[in-house]
This record gives structure tokens, sequence and C-alpha cells, in this order.
């Protein structure tokens, strides 16, 4: 438990360095404009949500046939 | 927990021999020094490097995939998922080299860096897990948390996927950040390639560990069949000591000067068992994978007048010690020390032919 502990600080502070030495360079969108679609981004989350919520109902049954 | 890790038994490669895995090792370093030399570009020495491990890893699947069954899947799985992290790794190195230039940081293999491959693959990686939560979920918390991260990379690849595929202008004009990158919908400190690693740490690390202790819970099916009388926690507890053998046909396995051995399951290929006492050596069994021979209570001093030789190539799992429960699986009134029976049988055969 440690050592993946230790694992996510490092692949944090590895993450963090890059960004704030190596910033990506490419267009951005405005804060407005990053917005328009987060209708979008509702419905990704509602697909995946009804998807994982299937798969656990089905794992579950499947456990108590099993 | 321990202290220390040991890999399970499970993990090693069972169906291809070390000298195989060193000669492909060795190829494969060839192969890269080659093509590196060459001056070809970085996907094709690391095709180069990847084509002689190819054959190593398909057998080995598929030994694994005939007697682990669905975690052969996990293993394939983890490995492929390790390999994507790989790409990732390397676009972060390109980053870093070409002082943060996108366009010149595509990974190893940078033609296969398009939405369409990174949502195709996410899906797979996520529903791959989900079949692994409705085969192992039930005593395999890992694979729960890895299910969480692999559903929350998913919301950010349906999203950028369908900018990608419905308002590709957007897209192209900074929508790629997608939800949580900076720039995206909610945004966060981290530029897109570098929350995607993140993501991608947090879908490995749960999904290798979960991987590793699925290893203390699998058994051989081969086992199962021959054993069926064990229950789940004595047929784990025995496949630790299973030692797959491969011999080829003809050869003498048990002969019957020799005092028995310990017991062995067959796998896969045919031996048959045969009478000793007349020249003719009448057959009295042919046994067939799933199916075993051999003593079942431990070594015996005694010669039996039975042998077995393979009829051809066969894989055989050979036993070292008896299995737990072996007692109670001796009390199944088909009989279980199959030499035995069939030493019976012989004496039968021998008596009638006087």
């Amino acid at each position: 438990m440690v050592a993946l502990f230790a694992l996510l600080v490092l692949t944090a502070a590895l993450l963090a360095f890059l960004q704030i030495t190596v910033p990506v360079k490419g267009s951005h969108l405005a804060r407005a404009d990053a917005v328009y679609y987060w209708p979008v981004a509702v419905a990704a989350a509602m697909v995946v949500l009804v998807t994982s919520l299937v798969i656990v109902v089905l794992a579950q049954r499947g456990w108590r046939r099993a | 927990m321990s202290g220390g890790f040991a890999v399970p038994d499970l993990l090693h490669f069972h169906r291809v021999s070390v000298r195989v895995v060193l000669i492909s090792a060795a190829v494969s370093f060839v192969l890269m020094l080659a093509s590196a030399i060459d001056g070809l570009p970085l996907w094709a020495v690391a095709l180069a490097t990847l084509i002689p491990w190819l054959p190593v890893c398909g057998f080995e699947a598929i030994w694994q995939s005939r007697h682990y069954g669905f975690y052969a899947f996990f293993g394939v799985l983890v490995l492929l998922q390790l390999g994507h992290l790989g790409e990732h790794a390397a676009q972060l190195i390109q980053l870093y080299l070409t002082h943060g230039n996108p366009a010149r940081s595509h990974g190893v293999f940078g033609q296969l860096d398009l939405e369409t491959v990174h949502f195709v693959w996410n899906v797979t990686v996520w529903l791959g897990v989900g079949a692994l939560l409705y085969r192992f979920g039930s005593r395999n918390s890992w694979l729960w948390i890895a299910f969480a991260a692999a559903s929350v990379h998913m919301v950010e690849h349906f999203y950028l996927y369908w900018l990608y595929v419905f308002q590709n202008d957007y897209w192209l004009a900074g929508g790629s950040a997608g939800i949580m990158a900076a720039g995206g919908v909610i945004g966060s400190p981290l530029a897109r390639p570098y929350l995607h690693f993140g993501y991608n740490v947090l879908e490995i690390t749960p999904l290798l560990v979960a991987f590793v202790d699925q290893a203390q819970l699998v058994y051989d099916h081969y086992l199962a069949r021959a054993l069926p009388g064990l229950s789940e926690c004595e047929l784990i507890a025995t496949t630790a000591k299973l030692r797959p053998v491969r011999i080829s046909a003809g050869a003498v396995v048990v002969a019957g000067t020799e005092p028995t051995q310990l017991p062995f399951i067959v796998a896969s290929g045919e031996v048959e068992v045969a009478y000793e006492g007349t020249n003719a050596e009448p057959r009295l069994q042919l046994l067939h994978a799933g199916e075993f021979f051999g003593e079942i209570w431990g070594p015996s001093d005694q010669p039996r007048a039975a042998s077995v030789r393979t009829t051809r190539s066969t894989e055989i799992l050979a036993l070292a010690g008896a299995p737990p429960g072996a007692a109670r699986q001796a009390r199944r009134p088909l009989g279980l020390t199959f030499i035995s029976v069939a030493e019976h049988e012989a004496d039968s055969i021998h008596r009638s032919g006087e």
C-alpha cells in the first residue's frame, strides 16, 4: 500500500513538474466557448453511468447465481 | 499485507521454456539495434523489437486460457493497457524534448494517435474491465477501483469523440481539451496529454494489483476436471503444486517395474495404460485431457504391473505431493488410484488368459 501511495505521489509530482516547465502549445477556447457543449458532457456522463450500473447489476446477479 | 512481494507462480511462463524466452530476447535486441542503426523511424524500431515477443506471448496466452480460463483474458488486458501507458509515457518524453509541441509528440506509433483509436481503445478496456468485474469482482475489490477509474476516463472520451465526429471545427479550435483538461468544460491545471497520462496511471495501477491478487484465487481447469470432489480452496492450493511437462509420443511416463509415482493429470494429448505381464501388452485404458493417473496418496515403494505411455505428443501436469482432501477423494465410488484400478483389471485379463 505504501508503494502504491508513493507511486501516485511520484506521478502527481511528475505531472506537476511537466505542466509547469513544459506547457503544451496549441489552440485554446475562451471560457464561454469551452463550456458551450456542456450538455454533451452531461449526456456522456449519463451514458457511462447507466452502462456502469447495468454492468454492476449483471455482475451481482452473476455472483448470486454462481 | 506481508512485507515482501513474490511474483505468484501463476505469472511465470509455463508453455514457453526459459531457453525460448532468452532466444526471443536476444533476437528482439538484435532487431532493435539493427533497425536503429539503419535509421528506421521510431515506430519501425519499436515494431521490430516487439515482433519476436508475439509468438511467446501468443503461445503463453493460449496455454493460460486453456488452463486458467478467463484469467488469461485478464492477463492480455493488463499487458495491452501497460503498452498503452507506455505510449502515453513516450508522448510525455516527446513533449519534454520538443518543448511542449503536441504536433511532434504523438507517441511511438504516432499514426494511431487519432481520436477514433483512443475512443475504440478506451471503450474496449472499459467493457473489458466490466467483464472482469462480472467474472471476478465478487472477491476482488481492486477491480472495482479500476472500473471506476476506467468509467471516469470513458466520460472524457465519449465527449471528445462526439465533438470530433459532429463538431470537428470546434474540436480543432480547442475542444480537444475535453472535460477535465486545461481549457475544458470543467478544467484543471493539467493539459490534455498530462491529464490522460494521469487517467491511465489511475486505471492501470489498481488493474495490476487486481491481476496479482486474482492469481491467488485461480485454479487449473484440468485439475478441477480430474478431481471434481476438491473444494475451490483445495483446487487453488493444489494448482500451486502442479508442474506442466510436455512429453513426446511413445515415451513411458510410468514404468510398471518402478515404484508408483505421484499423481499426473493429462492436460492435452493422450496416454495409454497397458499391462506389462504379457508380450501383447493389452491396453487397459486410454486417458485424455482432464483424466489422471498415478498414486493419489503419495509415493509408494510397491512396483506396479501397469505402465503408462504417451500415444502422441502430450502435456501432463505433475502434482508434487498429494492434494489436500485426497482421502476424501479416495472415498469416491469409482475409486481414485487409477493405477490400482488398472492393475485390478490387468489381473483379471491375466487370469482369464491362463
